[in-house]
């Protein structure tokens, strides 16, 4: 009789302990965060273009992006363009701007293993333009935009949270290439100077980037480390 | 063969702590599971792709009723959100969607191409689309480090009407909330023409810098 009822205490013991762990213990999720895994130069620029290939990295939750980017050195107006791959949906081709929020547009699909030409620049002086394998797919004026001559350029690789990979594998990394930018007298320099770049790498992220040149391109690189 | 006994004993109780354990895990992770915002709910009965809302993204949208003769040869409504649902796979999860036909067009686009910028020109229209809004999908911007990162919850899909094409998708619900600025409601746009080529300064240090001489603006 005693043994049955210290058999049935143990098992009440066992369900509400079992019971209370289940509700307490720490639960692992996706942290939103910010993390970059790439370069950036402090040049006054007119433009700034990469070859961006597409490496089908897993993203669980949140975003994984691949980008080129000008923008000002502390405020706000930028404009971008890359492939962007939202958790649980196709990844697409994207230009994004301040606009005075921002502006996103999604366009045509990126299939896995391909590589694209993403360039952002000035047209015309009068528009920043958005262009995809050479074809301008969105248009803001300066005044719209905010920004005449850009100070930096930015050639760099995103995710939302540390959950989602960014960039290849370590044994395969996203190579960037034909990195470039166009000064302000409208000349394209079709191979940054590496030695400018400048690490913007969030530490801490299972992220890493390298940069380099290699005849006869320049290039910055980044993969997940986990 | 009591101490048998005590050890079954043992691995049945550990096995129903670890079950029950595991099963908390699960129902305390869906009651803890983020709801749509107030915001998100608040904004999904408004939005639909009316011109005022479309033109914060530099597109002009006019609409076409279906009976006009402008829209012969459009396809249906529910195919063009059938094509909107087949190519973003995530738009299943909106919580509803509003389809409008008209016709659609880039005044930057159009204005660039008529500069020799090569645009896309069906981007550029004016392209007769479905312009439907799905709302409750959330989309955060990108942006440098630093920046504030904007979130939406409607997405706006573009579909060419005639050949049931994607053309575009962009979110616009906290584009609404800010008043457009003057530069957008009135701008007058005037091409200058191109700059004359300057010779680059050379730049110090390896690799080698290449500049070409292609006028782009």
């Amino acid at each position: 009789m005693e043994k049955r009822l210290l058999f049935k205490l143990c098992l009440m013991i066992a369900l509400l302990s079992g019971t209370l762990l289940g509700v307490f213990v720490p639960r692992v999720a996706a942290v939103p965060q910010w993390s970059f895994g790439g370069y950036k130069y402090y040049v006054a620029n007119d433009g700034s273009a990469a070859r961006i290939p597409y490496m089908n990295p897993s993203v669980p939750t949140g975003f994984s992006t691949e980008w080129v980017m000008s923008g000002l050195r502390y405020s706000p107006p930028y404009i971008q363009a890359g492939w962007m791959k939202e958790s649980g949906d196709v990844t697409r081709h994207f230009v994004e701007f301040k606009c005075p929020t921002v502006c996103r547009y999604f366009y045509g699909s990126v299939p896995p293993g391909t590589t694209h030409e993403y360039k952002v620049a000035i047209f015309w002086d009068m528009y920043w333009c958005g262009f995809i394998d050479g074809i301008c797919k969105a248009a803001i004026t300066f005044d719209a935009l905010g920004m005449h001559d850009a100070e930096m350029t930015y050639y760099s690789g995103e995710t939302s949270d540390t959950d989602a990979d960014m960039g290849g594998t370590p044994s395969n990394h996203l190579h960037m290439y034909n990195l470039s930018y166009q000064d302000p007298s409208t000349m394209w320099w079709i191979q940054v100077n590496t030695n400018s770049l400048v690490d913007i790498t969030t530490p801490g992220t299972p992220y890493r980037a390298s940069k380099g040149y290699s005849y006869p391109y320049t290039w910055a690189e980044n993969w997940t480390q986990r | 063969m009591k101490r048998i006994q005590r050890f079954a004993a043992f691995i049945a109780l550990f096995g129903l702590f670890l079950l029950f354990a595991y099963i908390a895990f699960l129902i305390s992770g869906a009651l803890a599971a983020p709801a749509p915002s107030a915001s998100a709910q608040q904004q999904t009965s408004s939005l639909i792709a009316t011109p005022e809302n479309l033109k914060y993204l530099g597109v002009a949208f006019t609409p076409v009723d279906p009976a006009d003769k402008r829209a012969q040869g459009a396809i249906a409504k529910d195919r063009a959100i059938a094509i909107a649902l087949q190519e973003m796979p995530r738009l299943k999860n909106a919580t509803g969607n509003d389809a409008t036909l008209g016709l659609i067009n880039n005044p930057n686009l159009q204005q660039a191409s008529r500069a020799g910028a090569d645009v896309d020109s069906r981007l550029a229209g004016p392209t007769l689309a479905w312009a439907m809004v799905f709302h409750g999908i959330e989309s955060v911007s990108s942006g440098p480090p630093g920046a504030e990162h904007h979130y939406a919850y409607d997405l706006v899909v573009v579909v060419d009407a005639r050949t049931g094409d994607y053309l575009v998708a962009f979110p616009i619900s906290d584009l609404v909330k800010t008043p457009l600025p003057t530069s957008l409601s009135n701008s007058t746009i005037t091409p200058s023409g191109p700059q004359p080529n300057v010779k680059p300064p050379q730049t110090v240090g390896t690799p080698t810098v290449a500049p070409t001489a292609t006028p782009s603006r």
